[in-house]
């Protein structure tokens, strides 16, 4: 969500320039409101922003791709920087002091016998090879990920775990999309 | 209590992650505006058939496209485009002022229009002249030479310009297949006593040994000094050869325009070119253009390079196609070489 398409297609520009208007349309439209106290200022800045950057993408698509991949370089940066900061916070701030009370509460005795490694029964083990084109559960278990987690946390006692899933749906808007390269052999044909 | 140490944590967490997350919101807003509206503009813009449901299975040529359609489909970015085919199955085009082709083309995707609308292709922008476009998505010259055979009676009088694009006609004409489609090839006979055409492969199973090709590599190759790039060549002296054979005895001039790989065009692409040459002393990225020159030269037969006359402005944006501009540039060409016909003739 943070990091938009590498891949330049007409459709993304598009989005992105309306997108893009409209928002700063709002904090300059903002910014001006606040500056002089006239909602008219506000609107005409805001108005003039959508119009000027809409023409800028219309006449000057080159201008606008740059500002596409400028936008976009910044936001993977930002997503990187977000994902560490939010893998560092839950491990110091959450994991770290739920494991320290498991080990001195009463739940001590426990870790040795718990464990989270589960058989895999997706598919059966002499199906390993070539497994990327047996369909599988993956894909349901990508969709329905909060559901599952919560599901597991309630049923194995770890409902703690529920404090966590704010955090992973942010690491998740962070996460960019998969690779955008165009295949070189890539002709469907008859 | 591990809940409440996990609530209370989440809280400390939730405040520390504040500052970065108030930085992102216009990343975020933008972001998701972004896909929103992409989604919109291609909901408005129609859905778009697959490839498969324009183009089908042809004896001896391998696959053509399907007559009278029109139809809406994806380039290799995703962008969406419009094309429209005749009677005959090739894109429409103009017939000019005078009710008949002056020039016909044949070439791959680019004779085809892949990646622009009906009325930006080149057959299309310049409405007092003739030009018809005979050729399709991944064709190699041996398809295109027996298409010419084909069509051979119709170029009395006119101008055949034959579109040899660098990044997989040169390689793909040695090769019996593309993925999974047979498609007809040329094969060096005994005792290097020359070429021969085959085409009794072809038929609409699937090809059994269907690798994925890296037209970059092979192209790279062929800018070395290698024996692929030997063997393509001489390969080209014999195709283009008996296409000359062809437009003689059917009264019409054959030119040859060479179509460079945006990769050759773009002094900022070809870094990745040159890493990929089997030998990067050797390697040179006008090589493809000077060899089919020779050629042209030696058998009498014009010859143009799309070097000069397009740029990387030219092309779709991440794509290997041309763009309305490249269609352009290209009628341009087409036109001068018609006049240029005109004034030789005079």
């Amino acid at each position: 969500m943070l990091v938009m398409p590498s891949q330049p297609r007409k459709s993304y520009l598009i989005g992105f320039t309306t997108s893009f208007g409209i928002v700063t349309a709002v904090i300059l439209g903002s910014v001006a409101y606040w500056l002089t106290g006239a909602s008219a200022a506000g609107g005409v800045v805001g108005l003039a922003s959508i119009l000027g950057l809409t023409l800028i993408g219309r006449v000057f698509p080159n201008a606008a791709w740059s500002l596409y991949e400028g936008w976009n370089a910044l936001a993977r940066g930002l997503a990187q920087l977000m994902h560490a900061w939010i893998v560092f916070v839950i491990f110091h701030v959450i994991l770290r002091p739920v494991s320290l009370i498991r080990k001195v509460g009463n739940d001590g005795a426990a870790i040795g016998q718990l464990t989270m490694w589960q058989e895999r029964r997706t598919l059966s083990s002499d199906s390993f090879y070539g497994q990327s084109e047996v369909p599988s559960a993956l894909a349901a278990q990508k969709r329905f990920w909060l559901r599952d987690l919560v599901g597991w946390g309630l049923s194995s006692g770890n409902s703690w775990v529920i404090c966590l899933a704010p955090f992973l749906f942010l690491l998740r808007l962070t996460t960019p999309a998969s690779s955008n390269v165009v295949p070189e052999n890539v002709y469907t044909l008859y | 209590m591990r809940l409440l140490i996990g609530s209370i944590g989440a809280v400390f967490a939730a405040l520390l992650t504040l500052p970065i997350l108030l930085l992102a919101l216009p990343f975020f807003l933008v972001g998701a505006g972004q896909r929103f509206g992409a989604r919109i503009f291609e909901r408005l813009e129609g859905d778009a058939v697959t490839w498969r449901d324009v183009l089908q299975y042809e004896p001896i040529i391998g696959w053509k496209p399907k007559p009278n359609i029109r139809a809406r489909v994806q380039d290799l970015v995703g962008n969406r485009f419009v094309l429209s085919t005749g009677e005959d199955g090739w894109r429409v085009s103009g017939s000019g002022v005078s009710g008949k082709p002056e020039a016909f083309v044949f070439g791959d995707s680019f004779a085809f229009g892949f990646g622009v609308d009906d009325e930006v292709f080149f057959g299309n922008v310049l409405p007092d002249i003739g030009i018809k476009a005979i050729g399709t998505n991944g064709y190699n010259l041996v398809q295109e030479l027996l298409l010419m055979e084909r069509y051979a009676e119709a170029f009395h009088g006119g101008v055949v310009i034959w579109l040899v694009y660098h990044g997989n006609d040169l390689f793909e004409n040695l090769v019996p297949n593309e993925g999974q489609y047979r498609m007809p090839f040329v094969r060096e006979l005994k005792n290097s006593k020359g070429w021969e055409v085959v085409a009794t492969h072809i038929n609409p199973t699937p090809w059994p040994m269907a690798s994925m090709r890296e037209y970059n590599a092979r192209l790279a190759e062929i800018c070395c000094d290698t024996d692929l790039s030997k063997r393509a060549f001489s390969a080209c002296d014999f195709l283009i050869e008996r296409a000359m054979e062809v437009c003689d005895a059917a009264g019409a001039r054959l030119v040859v325009c060479s179509v460079p790989d945006i990769l050759q065009l773009d002094p900022a692409q070809i870094d990745r070119l040159v890493k990929l040459a089997p030998d990067p002393t050797s390697f040179d990225a006008g090589r493809p253009d000077r060899a089919l020159e020779e050629i042209c030269q030696r058998h009498r037969v014009g010859f143009v390079t799309l070097k000069g006359v397009l740029d990387p402005s030219c092309y779709i944006r991440g794509e290997v196609h041309w763009n309305a501009k490249g269609h352009r540039r290209v009628a341009d060409l087409i036109s001068s070489t018609l006049q240029a016909r005109v004034d030789t003739a005079s």
